[in-house]
């Protein structure tokens, strides 16, 4: 139990890190995914029932099957497929976004808790899998620090930073992210340029729940190895409160998820170390600095304009 | 503007069309709701391979066959009542209050803290009263936190409510195993008095009554005084009632304070009516039924009372449910969520008609 000499060691700081980003992982996933649906103007209050399908369904065929990727896949469709329900209702049906996200998550705990009793009985301990293994990038990962840090991770780490790379430049080179901007921010004005905002939003949603389906994923597959209820622990929320912080910039959501990332690791070295303070403390500790983020970042920002607000189609 | 505060204006939108619709129509809508979810949950069944007849009579005619099974379901009904009336004040001033869940449990927490020894057995049958002020107290304040933070910094009720529950949980939690912990268990020692039964061999107590008669000072309450009138003016139109002269920080401030007091209510009850001590999960998911009891009540009082005497039935039968069938029992939260998405669906089905007739007419 003697942490506090070796606190500030290189090898200390390399293995927080290096789980902090392990961490950081479902937060960016479901962060970039909500970036391009919030920037649509569909909220992503249902993103923690997504990636509860998500970790549900990948670690079932991944158990099943015998196969990581079938497991991620389908952990992204089934995050894909459940979104649709919220997109519909939200979009098309025009009914109110938090509530049909509260239900929704209602339904996703209900339902995942639901099969996981039925399939796998009451038993706490479900069967473990073998998950992602970390991959070494070569040369880089020979950097002091940053390379054990930044370059010993799984796949799904590396890939997470390409999603969100792609999507940064797809909102901000191609015709695509501009009429999702139009969308956002007046869906009038590009239903009249001919912009088909209800298809627009929909799919923009759907992106949403393909990439919590990932972030769920990453739960059971990248880390834990197995499937336990309310596996997603509020991060669904927490990835509203890393968009708002980053100001609906993917690239900077990255940033912002590892700082969530970060505090998670930090919160649970310190945990195995033994700490002084009570591990309760430690454990509301991401969810205190949510509370903080949206109480600073909250202010002077732009969102997009008609963020959460239903459109109405003309009639004609 | 912040961000997500901007969306329940839509919600309002939806809910005072609900509202406006016609009372037969409206019955109509929620009768062919449970109907439909419990065709989908009948799938469900099916696929585990039990009998959904079977389970269906386990889950809402059973509960009511025995005297002893009744006072069970009021074990359920009444925290859920008052975290429903609690969400429909939130709901009719265009705010949603989501922490009912937080709020109980720090209602829990006053209500222990007296009833236990030192305070407890220095108070004697006083603890019950007293314990039941501070968990209002405490409730309201633990939502008065989310209110100030959208009053003042305009932060999302939304979100700062549910992580609100995340740290109310650990905070429990850290209080059980350690200042308040007795003996091996985390838990607190039992409380001093309990809420008097209103039936010797059930469980029923005077929590009911407590709770029913909350049911009318609200239904007044939204209906009768200036405060409600001014709450529903905000829900209607935030900028017609600002021009009006209401005063929207302050009617948002009130209302997350009153919701958290119904909460908080909810809370001491449930300690002093039911577990006599605190552990953690006290609430039992509760604060996040009661959401769900609001919206099947459409904010009305009566429907609300109805509305938590369905969801009670649903959560005391599914135990017996989980027994007799071996379906989980979190079925029934799968149930409630499919019933409140028909209901949706239903309000913009029923929306778009009466646009189309209005349209008619027009020609």
């Amino acid at each position: 139990m003697s942490g506090t000499t070796s606190f500030f060691s290189s090898a200390f700081l390399a293995a927080l890190f290096s789980s902090g980003v392990r961490q950081s992982i479902p937060l960016i996933y479901g962060s970039v995914g909500d970036t391009v649906s919030e920037r649509a103007g569909v909220m992503g209050i249902s993103l923690e029932g997504e990636m509860l399908f998500g970790a549900f369904f990948s670690y079932l065929f991944a158990l099943r099957t015998g196969s990581l990727w079938t497991g991620v896949l389908m952990g992204a469709l089934s995050g894909m497929l459940s979104s649709l329900i919220v997109a519909v209702w939200s979009v098309l049906f025009r009914q109110d976004q938090s509530i049909i996200g509260i239900m929704f998550n209602i339904l996703a705990m209900g339902f995942t808790n639901f099969l996981n009793r039925a399939i796998f009985g009451t038993s706490n301990a479900n069967i473990s899998i073998e998950t992602f293994q970390p991959i070494t990038i070569p040369g880089l990962s020979k950097i002091p620090l940053i390379g054990e840090i930044f370059f010993h991770q799984d796949i799904l780490a590396y890939l997470s930073v390409v999603l969100a790379a792609a999507v940064f430049f797809m909102l901000r080179r191609t015709k695509l992210g501009l009429q999702l901007a139009a969308v956002g921010e007046n869906p009038r004005a590009a239903q009249a340029s001919g912009i088909q905002v209800y298809r627009l939003r929909i799919l923009a949603y759907m992106f949403c729940g393909f990439a919590a389906g990932i972030a769920g994923a990453s739960l059971t597959l990248g880390s834990v190895g197995t499937f336990t209820e309310s596996i997603s622990a509020g991060r669904g929320f927490i990835c509203l409160a890393i968009v708002i912080l980053s100001r609906w910039d993917p690239l900077a959501a990255v940033a912002a998820s590892f700082g969530f990332g970060s505090i998670q690791a930090l919160q649970i070295r310190l945990q195995v170390q033994g700490s002084a303070l009570p591990y309760q403390v430690l454990v509301a500790l991401p969810y205190l600095i949510t509370v903080l983020v949206l109480v600073l970042a909250g202010h002077n920002i732009r969102a997009p304009r008609e963020l959460g607000v239903p459109f109405e189609k003309e009639s004609r | 503007m912040s961000v997500l505060t901007e969306m329940s204006a839509s919600f309002q939108k939806s809910v005072t069309h609900y509202r406006g619709a016609s009372g037969i129509r409206k019955a109509a809508i929620l009768l062919l709701s449970v109907v439909a979810a419990m065709l989908i949950g009948s799938l469900l069944i099916l696929a585990v391979g039990a009998d959904p007849l079977e389970a269906y009579y386990y889950m809402l005619l059973r509960p009511l066959s025995s005297i002893t099974s009744i006072g069970e379901v009021a074990m359920y009904f009444t925290p859920l009542l008052l975290v429903g009336l609690g969400v429909s004040v939130t709901f009719h001033a265009k705010l949603s209050n989501l922490g009912g869940e937080g709020q109980m449990l720090f209602g829990a927490l006053g209500m222990t803290v007296v009833g236990v020894p030192p305070v407890g057995s220095f108070l004697g049958i006083w603890s019950l009263p007293v314990g039941i002020l501070l968990g209002i107290l405490m409730g309201a304040l633990w939502a008065a936190v989310a209110g100030f933070f959208r009053v003042r910094f305009n932060a999302s009720e939304i979100v700062v409510t549910l992580m609100l529950n995340y740290i109310a949980e650990q905070f429990i939690s850290y209080i059980v195993f350690y200042p308040l912990r007795s003996g091996a268990e985390p838990q607190s020692a039992k409380i001093a008095c309990a809420l008097p039964k209103i039936y010797q061999g059930s469980r029923i107590n005077w929590g009911v009554v407590v709770a029913l008669i909350l049911a009318a000072v609200y239904g007044v309450m939204i209906r009768r005084t200036r405060f409600g009138y001014h709450l529903r003016a905000l829900g209607g139109s935030e900028r017609a009632a600002e021009y009006s002269g209401v005063r929207k920080k302050r009617y948002y401030f009130l209302a997350m304070l009153i919701s958290g007091a119904f909460c908080g209510l909810a809370g001491a009850i449930q300690i002093s009516g039911n577990t006599m001590r605190l552990m953690e999960g006290v609430a039992g998911d509760v604060g996040f039924s009661g959401i769900v009891v609001a919206m099947l009540g459409s904010m009305n009082p009566v429907g609300v009372v109805l509305a938590a005497l369905f969801m009670a039935l649903l959560s005391a039968g599914s135990v017996t449910m989980q027994v007799k069938t071996g379906i989980p029992a979190s079925f029934t939260s799968v149930l409630e969520a499919l019933i409140v998405l028909f209901i949706l669906l239903g309000m913009a089905v029923s929306a778009a008609q009466s646009k189309r007739k209005k349209v008619n007419t027009a020609r």
